[in-house]
């Protein structure tokens, strides 16, 4: 696999523009190096990889409709959009109603079995990320829950590439619930039986 | 910063290019989704020593960036389409008085409010002719978060180099798009000053026909008029006078186009040639790099449009396709060359409704055009 294209979609508020930022963000800048197996032996690509993140929101601060997609590729991004993700997060009814269906066979689903009424047709994880968050503390980690969920079912990024990422972005004060948040989505992402495995080969 | 790796948003690309450049003055109003290079710009500015002011509205935003470089700065203001209509009448004057200045329009869906936070490209036109009178312009279209940087400081650049402003064209899409870059060495140019202290005018132009800027508070008399003006600066009624200075300020640039203009091709000796720019530029990359029949002609430097070097892309193709974010603004201005060149499949891939232009809308526009493959 050569490119990586994931779509988070939910309302204004829910913070997936700030997960694509972090997600992507660990990508371009923690990531630098990836792995590569050539001749039976794996060997460090000193490129790194491209990484593009883009993102639409409504007029409204809260509330409105909110996409945020991240493409990841050992090569260079020319269309910065997502046209199929390879992974999909729907944290609202109104994101699943308009891209749900929109998936390959082999695509990772994952939805919040809380704030999404509908199932997909397909195979689909159900990460409860809000109802985790709102016990963690403050349901406002629950996008960092389904980027700890995200990486234990992909390896998309190293964790320690993610909550560096996740420190740059977020304000000190949150450290510490953001950390347990992306730990918990990680326990609960490796629980899931869903998988996709990146292998940047 | 030197070397460094950033993961940047175009808009924060834009500000800090800007800061690279020398930018040291920022007065503007926010709207967006231009709202970012405010905001950050309002943090930045006191960090960096500079002067941020946000102003009533976009009329005085521009006036006061006007005022700014009169006093020496390097200033700079950043806005959206309803925006930029309101900054047209000023920056007229920032033409007529040769005032060094960046403006930044992050284009969106219009026209009037429009679809404030999706990318368009409406502007093109109104950057060309937005201001009443015979003028020329500069304005550039960055395609990645490495050339909102890059471009910025370039049109600092030239905005100090030719004495006249410079026009960032960005979109929704890009402003809010984040891409590593690597921040890497670049010249900057300040703007010739007048001799300091007591001297005699006038002051020649160069051979560029740029004149030495009288500064406010440097010890000379120095009159600033949107007027028909001498090279005192003094108003005149007189024709020829008009009649030299409009010559010299289109001439300046018009004339310097083989130094402004900057402008990519891929795949030269291709059949059918696209002619995209900004965001669409994207797409249109995607279907050169994966077509060998298709190449591309990407003006970096939309005015002034760089006409010789698209004369001489279009050499033996069958076929020009321009790609556009508006009903065809950029593409008029193609066709006719095109047609001066002896090419005549022009066709138009144009996007209105917010959404950027896949490279598949690009291949079905040109097969729409039935031009022999």
């Amino acid at each position: 696999m050569d490119t990586i294209e994931i779509r988070l979609s939910g309302f204004g508020g829910q913070g997936l523009i700030m997960a694509s930022v972090v997600l992507a963000r660990a990508a371009s800048l923690y990531e630098s190096k990836h792995v590569v197996q050539k001749d039976d032996q794996y060997k460090r690509e000193e490129s790194g990889l491209y990484v593009v993140q883009t993102q639409t929101f409504g007029s409204g601060v809260r509330g409105s409709a909110t996409k945020a997609e991240v493409k990841i590729s050992t090569k260079e991004i020319t269309f910065p959009e997502v046209t199929i993700p390879d992974i999909l997060v729907l944290m609202s009814e109104a994101s699943f109603l308009k891209f749900g269906e929109n998936v390959k066979p082999t695509s990772l689903v994952i939805v919040d079995p809380d704030t999404v009424k509908s199932r997909p047709g397909g195979e689909f994880c159900e990460i409860p990320a809000t109802v985790t968050a709102s016990e963690l503390g403050n349901k406002i980690a629950a996008n960092m829950v389904m980027l700890g969920a995200v990486v234990a079912m992909t390896d998309v990024v190293e964790m320690d590439s993610l909550k560096s990422a996740m420190k740059d972005m977020l304000p000190p004060a949150t450290h510490e619930l953001n950390s347990k948040a992306v730990d918990k989505g990680f326990e609960l992402g490796n629980e899931c039986g869903g998988r996709l495995q990146v292998d940047w080969g | 910063m030197m070397g460094e790796e950033l993961f940047l948003q175009g808009n924060r690309a834009v500000v800090e290019g800007a800061l690279y450049a020398g930018c040291n003055f920022y007065a503007g109003y926010p709207i967006c989704p231009s709202t970012e290079i405010l905001e950050i710009m309002s943090t930045r500015m006191p960090e960096t020593g500079g002067t941020l002011i946000q102003m009533e509205d976009e009329l005085s935003s521009i006036a006061a960036v006007i005022g700014a470089s009169w006093g020496g700065a390097k200033s700079m203001t950043a806005t959206s389409g309803p925006g930029f209509s309101l900054m047209q009448e000023n920056i007229g004057y920032a033409v007529i008085t040769e005032t060094p200045c960046v403006i930044v329009d992050v284009q969106r869906g219009g026209p009037s409010t429009g679809q404030p936070t999706l990318p368009a490209h409406g502007d093109i036109m109104q950057a060309r002719w937005g201001t009443h009178g015979s003028h020329s312009i500069i304005a550039l279209a960055p395609s990645n978060i490495k050339e909102c940087y890059e471009l910025t400081v370039e049109a600092f650049n030239l905005s100090e180099q030719f004495r006249t402003p410079v026009i960032i064209l960005s979109d929704g899409e890009l402003a809010h798009m984040r891409e590593r870059i690597e921040i890497t060495d670049m010249p900057i140019v300040n703007r010739e000053q007048f001799p300091e202290g007591k001297v005699s005018f006038p002051v020649d132009p160069n051979e560029e026909g740029v004149s030495p800027f009288p500064t406010f508070g440097r010890g000379h008399r120095t009159h600033v008029t949107g007027l028909s003006h001498t090279i005192v600066g003094y108003p005149s009624e007189d024709t020829e006078v008009q009649g030299k200075l409009i010559d010299r300020i289109i001439g300046k640039i018009e004339n310097n186009k083989d130094t402004i203009c900057k402008y990519e091709i891929i795949n030269p000796d291709a059949k059918h040639l696209l002619v995209a720019y900004g965001i669409p530029a994207r797409s249109a990359k995607d279907v050169v790099l994966n077509r060998e029949d298709f190449g591309l002609f990407r003006p970096l430097t939309v005015w002034p449009f760089p006409s010789k070097a698209f004369i001489r892309a279009t050499e033996d193709v069958k076929s020009v396709l321009v790609v556009e974010m508006n009903e065809g603004q950029l593409f008029r201005e193609v066709e006719r060359h095109a047609c001066r060149a002896g090419v005549e499949n022009v066709g138009l891939c144009s996007k209105l409704d917010g959404e950027m232009p896949t490279p598949q809308d690009i291949l079905e526009s040109h097969a729409d055009m039935e031009v022999d493959q």
